[in-house]
């Protein structure tokens, strides 16, 4: 979910920047403005449609699905709030307002996806440097760099305590874990040590025609949640 | 010095912070130009923290203690700048995961071409001679181990050295991995690079090095790099015992038609077997055959797609990263951890470690120990040991236990495998693996793991590394051991 595509460099920074600002101001602009449910649900469904776009650009439809299982996570949850609410002797809130606040708490949670989604982690560390955050860059791309591997270890390690301990012993996991993670952490620091840490490349701020399509669609979105 | 060297240690002795010991103890050693040396020497014998001194992590990262002279190119390293120092010599990590600083491997490189002005002609040859052009846009988890050694060495490339060492390079690789690595690391010596290698898995190596070091005891000893080669001619002999023979025994696990994929691709397609009490089942395959997943399917942790798998016995996984199996603070505690699950309490430890000490045959084996300080062989054996008695009807899995190893370990573990009587599935990328497992006593199973099928074969089983085998127990851990 945390991956970009490369296929995401075909826009400028500078551009997708906005746009994900845009997204991301947008969707918390939704839970503060008061606005009739219709409006509503005309901005939400816009920002979903947006950040859907995003994440099908940033990692194809695989993320798509990802986003949408999300958007069912949430549809769950509020269920089970609903029944709760009903068994405790509340009045439920009607299916349209339920629905709509659902969704606009889908696009906030998503928004933030989106917008590590449409960033590499390169870019991300050249913004970070940017901002005179240079070890936290360095940390921010090591931690991305190293989570797949840790994955596997830690995939390895489920296996082996579950057959070993018990399901209800699983908890052990963390110790080989912890062991894993201060030799790995040794590795590294080694191996910085002797390859250095270089100046993140500067990416491209933009890209010509395509830009203007995401400068377009990021104001319109402002435009939309303020005035509409 | 004379002026050909360009590696001139000179009474070094290295030992960390935490112990009284010294891991390095007086080590002489003189490297000239273009050579390419191979340094042998038993798991925990010195080797990586001598590469850790030649660049000085030892006692940067690491803060230990350094006594002695240590000259690359002449100049001693304390008067070398990291910067400098880098440009000079270069490491390849034993985990090659680690020389990786972006997730993404091209913008690694880059990030190095453009901050230290590497012309682009230079890394367009060495990307080319490396036949690593197409991996550079990859992502660092989808690349195998022997794909990353050979970028990890263009990396090291990148700063035009006029050393490289490389750490273990075979470990995790394939048979196929194996030998692209020794083609590369021919190309470094064409390049004139001066190439340090460490390794256990060294019979790869022999035609490739100029001269041959014994690491033993802290101390570097010159042997004669024709003492290593095997001292006879063998013919391959062939494993005509593949077929299961079934007999009276009792069928514990049975896998029907199974089928398992990641994302798009199939990775099993099919996969029957049967697989009898007191079978030794070995999966050879190439990394990313499946293996893994084959054992972690018969473990129960990942469900087919299609097909289905009956387990008739308990069964336990020791992982490729063996330490990943350990969960306690001390051997002893692993003992009663696992006592204490089957409700046994005082009589079964002490049986336990009874069993573990008789099956190891180790007599003063130190139970406070913590399990994350034995060495790779002793913690694999350890692990089967402990299994074993408390159930020896437990199905062990292993995925590659011999990992790490030196030839004459690998024997060993071989030995203690087949020894020790219990329904054993092993799951190796390398052949030579077959082979030690083959003459020790006992009908062993060879499957191939290739293109999703598991086939039932005779594999090609190599005598030399027998004499191997006893050429390095002989080397480092004298006539008289036994572990």
């Amino acid at each position: 979910m945390f991956l970009s595509s490369r296929r995401v460099k075909k826009f400028g920074l500078a551009a997708r920047l906005l746009m994900t600002l845009s997204i991301v101001i947008a969707s918390i602009l939704l839970f503060i403005l008061p606005k009739p449910l219709d409006r509503l649900a005309i901005s939400v469904s816009s920002i979903l449609i947006l950040e859907l776009l995003i994440l099908w650009i940033g990692g194809g439809l695989k993320k798509v699905l990802s986003g949408f299982i999300v958007i069912l996570i949430f549809i769950f949850i509020g269920f089970l709030i609903t029944l709760f609410s009903i068994f405790l002797g509340f009045v439920p809130p009607p299916l349209d307002y339920a629905t709509i606040s659902m969704f606009r708490m889908v696009i906030l949670v998503l928004s933030f996806a989106t917008a590590i989604q449409f960033f590499t982690v390169e870019e991300i560390r050249w913004l970070l440097t940017r901002l005179g955050l240079r070890d936290v860059s360095v940390v921010v791309a090591l931690t991305l760099s190293q989570l797949p591997l840790t994955y596997i270890q830690f995939s390895e390690a489920i296996t082996t305590v579950k057959l070993k301990l018990g399901e209800r012993n699983l908890y052990k996991v963390v110790k080989p874990l912890v062991v894993y993670s201060v030799m790995n952490s040794l590795n590294l620091a080694e191996a910085l040590y002797i390859h250095g840490v270089y100046e993140p490349i500067k990416p491209r701020f933009l890209c010509g025609k395509k830009d203007s399509i995401l400068i377009a669609v990021s104001i319109a979105v402002l435009v939309l949640v303020l005035l509409f | 010095m004379s002026v050909n060297n360009v590696v001139e240690i000179d009474n070094l002795w290295v030992r960390y912070r935490s112990s009284e010991n010294w891991v390095l103890r007086n080590v002489n050693l003189s490297i000239k130009q273009g050579y390419a040396v191979l340094i042998v020497g038993r798991s925990g014998s010195g080797k990586t923290t001598l590469v850790r001194t030649l660049t000085g992590a030892v006692k940067h990262i690491y803060g230990a203690e350094v006594r002695g002279s240590i000259k690359i190119l002449g100049r001693e390293i304390e008067n070398y700048d990291i910067e400098e120092l880098r440009r000079v010599i270069q490491i390849v990590n034993q985990n090659p995961y680690a020389d990786f600083f972006n997730i993404y491997i091209e913008d690694d490189i880059l990030s190095i071409i453009k901050s230290s002005n590497v012309d682009y002609e230079y890394v367009n040859k060495i990307l080319d001679m490396f036949k690593v052009r197409d991996l550079t846009n990859r992502y660092l988890f989808e690349l195998s181990g022997g794909q990353l050694k050979r970028l990890a060495m263009v990396k090291a490339l990148l700063f035009n050295p006029s050393i490289v060492v490389l750490d273990e390079p075979l470990m995790w690789l394939d048979d196929i991995g194996v030998d692209s690595v020794v083609e590369a690391l021919k190309i470094l010596k064409r390049l004139g690079k001066t190439v340090i290698v460490l390794e256990h898995r060294f019979k790869p190596l022999l035609d490739f090095v100029d001269e041959v070091y014994v690491i033993k005891n802290g101390s570097l000893e010159p042997i004669d790099r024709s003492s290593l080669y095997p001292s006879k001619s063998h013919s391959y002999i062939y494993n005509n015992e593949s077929k299961v023979v079934k007999g009276s025994r009792e069928k514990v696990a049975e896998v029907k038609d199974i089928w398992f994929r990641y994302d798009n691709e199939w990775i099993l397609k099919g996969v029957d077997f049967s697989i009898y009490e007191g079978d030794i089942v070995v999966i050879y395959g190439s990394n990313g055959s499946g293996k893994s997943t084959l054992l972690k399917i018969l473990a129960g942790y990942l469900k087919p797609r299609k097909g289905f798998v009956k387990i008739y016995r308990r069964s336990i996984y020791i992982p490729q990263n063996v330490y990943l199996f350990y969960t306690e603070e001390t051997l002893e505690n692993e003992v009663k951890a696992l006592c204490s699950l089957r409700k046994g309490g005082g009589e079964c430890i002490e049986i336990v470690k009874n069993r573990v000490v008789n099956d190891l045959g180790l007599l003063n084996l130190d139970f406070s120990r913590t399990p994350f300080s034995l060495s790779w062989g002793e913690a694999v054996r350890f692990a089967v040991s402990l299994i074993h008695s408390l159930d020896p009807k437990t199905i062990v899995l292993l995925d590659e236990p011999f990992t790490g190893l030196t030839y004459y370990e690998r024997f060993l573990l071989a030995e203690y495998l087949l020894k020790i009587g219990c329904t054993i599935v092993v799951a190796t990328s390398n052949r030579d693996v077959v082979s030690f497992m083959y003459t020790r006593g006992r009908d062993l199973r060879t499957l191939i793991l290739s293109n999703g099928r598991l086939e039932d074969v005779k594999m090609g089983i190599d005598p030399e590394v027998f004499d191997l085998g006893y050429k390095v127990k002989e080397l480092l851990y004298g006539d008289n051991h036994r572990a």
